[in-house]
């Protein structure tokens, strides 16, 4: 009895790891297949969509999360799905948020929406990491600053013991270090806790009515009536089927869950199974 | 094998999940037995109608096609988009066919298609085909709405009215794939997630241990001063002694080995030139004040066992030697 309690989840593991590598090889042949067709000039959705939904059947739990939504992103755009390319580079950038290549190709399929012209109304929130700051790994922000934190209360106390102009200088260094990599730390928490608390949302289709209620019958917004595929917002709350959203813009209005795209969206199958 | 696990699980999931939901809420669930290949999961009654517009279109123009689906439908059989199966097999072949927008409002659904017709021979938006399972009748029904015809005309030339424009694909960057992961570690993550609180006592621990570090150096300081200190007095002490007794060298070695036993631990009574040298070497002492000290003791040896050869500047060398011995002690930690 005790040996199949041992056996039967090892083997179960065994089984769902050689199907999630069997959906990923999957994913990689048909990307290839498209990237062929792209080479010799024809249309090669369908095979970037067969990529995407192959990568979609990827377990979300492994520990290949960026790689996981830089592959989704990729073939989701090049198969024309824009919101689902912005969720899953965003989902990305959730676990490694200064990953320079998801950066990249966030901000160029963002440039692909169709945001109304002349106003500033449901564009996507602007980034506000400092110039000065090194955008480095938050692996990197936690040593860094734990080393110069610790340096600079020895050199204090060094100083202390013996004040000399050398001495004042290392740990006026070191605080300067220290609080640059704190800084990093509370930006990448920051966000990090804005994603969990307030998820975002992806505008799936085109032409999408914002109401400011929950329910058709109530006004379309004033200043955004319309949205675009591809906007972002943030879910601020949920009422039966209809989510209240805010845009980094300030606008907030309600939306049909079906009209936009989440995080639980990104893999489908795996939800069905779930529920 | 993979997939045919997944979809094998996936069904036998949904089937258990069907059978218990119906075994509990008694809801008129679509029988899995004859059910038509298009069938919308929807279950009621319904209407389905379309409208098109504009009805003459030139090729790979869009038309937009307005499918309203009315009846009373059973949650959660509820038409939705991604279960609708209105359109024909063969719509593909002369549409391009793109979701735009859908609402609801009482009982009411609208679907709205972006078409895009592919050539110059289609001449009819197709009859939408609505199948579902009406609970009243026990059975699958289906529901049509009028093909719309339609006008496609050839394809007008581009006109390009900035100079120089071209088409723009996609970075490279996108038809890249990658198997890396670079996600933050489960460290980072735990430690971003920490409580200000534990930050803050994590952060204490830095200062706390520096001021215990500063307690002990200082402490250590003043041992290092009182000792020196001490030492400082023993030397005056002898030198003192050793102005005294300058005349006998008696006494004079037995005040220098009393210091080198105070001072050095030194540990013979009555010790012989050479002990002591190799124990000044032991303590680090350097090899000129080594041989002062062992040719000093062995010159008061010689005055104590001859006395004719006793020297009146045997005290004062030898206070010379203590402060010598005392400097050099003092620069090696003792």
């Amino acid at each position: 009895m005790s040996r199949r309690l041992v056996i039967a989840p090892l083997l179960a593991g065994l089984f769902l790891a050689a199907a999630d590598l069997a959906a990923a090889q999957d994913g990689f042949a048909a990307f290839a297949e498209g990237k062929k067709l792209v080479a010799d000039g024809k249309d090669a959705r369908a095979e970037f969509q067969e990529a995407l939904r192959s990568f979609e059947k990827r377990d979300a739990d492994s520990l290949e999360k960026t790689a996981l939504a830089q592959n989704l992103g990729n073939a989701a755009f090049l198969a024309g799905d824009l919101p689902r390319a912005i969720l899953a580079f965003r989902y990305g950038l959730f676990f490694d948020r200064n990953h320079p290549l998801l950066r990249d190709n966030l901000a160029y399929v963002r440039s692909q929406v169709r945001y109304a012209a002349g106003n500033h109304h449901g564009r996507p929130e602007s980034d506000h990491w400092p110039a000065w700051l090194p955008r480095l790994e938050a692996t990197w922000y936690i040593v860094t600053g734990v080393i110069s934190y610790c340096l600079f209360w020895v050199a204090l106390t060094g100083f202390a013991l013996r004040p000399t102009l050398w001495r004042a200088v290392a740990p006026v260094a070191g605080c300067a270090v220290a609080c640059g990599a704190v800084y990093g730390c509370y930006l990448l928490r920051a966000q990090a806790a804005n994603d969990l608390d307030v998820p975002p949302v992806i505008v799936r289709l085109d032409d999408v009515p914002l109401h400011t209620g929950n329910g058709p019958s109530y006004p379309l917004h004033a200043e955004l009536p319309r949205l675009a595929r591809g906007m972002e917002a943030r879910r601020l709350g949920r009422r039966g089927a209809w989510l209240q959203i805010q845009f980094a813009t300030g606008e907030i209005g309600w939306v049909e869950e079906r009209n936009v795209l989440s995080w639980e969206d990104l893999q489908p199958q795996r939800n069905q199974v779930m529920e | 094998m993979a997939m045919l696990f997944r979809q094998l699980s996936a069904a036998v999931l949904s089937f258990f999940s069907v059978s218990a939901v119906c075994a509990q809420d008694g809801t008129a669930a679509p029988p899995k037995l004859g059910q038509p290949a298009d069938f919308s999961e929807v279950v009621g009654a319904f209407q389905i109608s379309a409208d098109a517009k504009p009805t003459t279109v030139a090729v790979e123009e869009p038309l937009t096609l307005t499918v309203t689906i009315t009846g009373s439908a059973e949650p959660p059989h509820m038409p939705t988009r991604d279960k609708l199966r209105i359109f024909p097999d063969d719509v593909q072949r002369d549409f391009f066919v793109e979701p735009v927008a859908e609402n609801e409002n009482n009982g009411s659904w609208k679907f709205e298609y972006r078409l895009r017709p592919k050539r110059m021979q289609v001449r009819i938006v197709p009859s939408l085909k609505l199948v579902y399972y009406s609970p009243r009748q026990r059975r699958y029904q289906a529901a049509y709405s009028d093909a719309i015809p339609l006008t496609v005309i050839a394809r007008r030339d581009a006109e390009v009215s900035v100079p120089g424009l071209r088409v723009v694909q996609a970075p490279a960057s996108f038809y890249e794939l990658s198997r890396q992961d670079t996600s933050e570690s489960a460290f980072a993550m735990a430690f971003l997630q920490q409580t200000p609180h534990n930050l803050l006592r994590l952060a204490a621990a830095p200062p706390l241990l520096c001021l215990v570090g500063t307690w002990w150096w200082r402490r250590r300081q003043r041992r290092i001063d009182d000792r020196a200190r001490e030492n400082r007095k023993l030397m005056e002490q002898t030198t003192a002694k050793l102005a005294h007794v300058s005349q006998d060298a008696t006494d004079v070695t037995r005040l220098v080995t009393e210091y080198l036993r105070s001072r050095m631990e030194f540990p013979a009574q009555e010790p012989t030139p050479k002990e002591v040298e190799r124990w000044l070497k032991r303590c680090g002492i350097t090899k000129p004040t080594r041989e002062r000290w062992r040719q000093l003791l062995i010159g008061f040896d010689a005055s104590r066992f001859a006395p004719q050869a006793q020297t009146k500047q045997a005290g004062a060398e030898a206070v010379e030697l203590v402060r010598i011995l005392e400097n050099e002690t003092c620069r090696a930690g003792w």
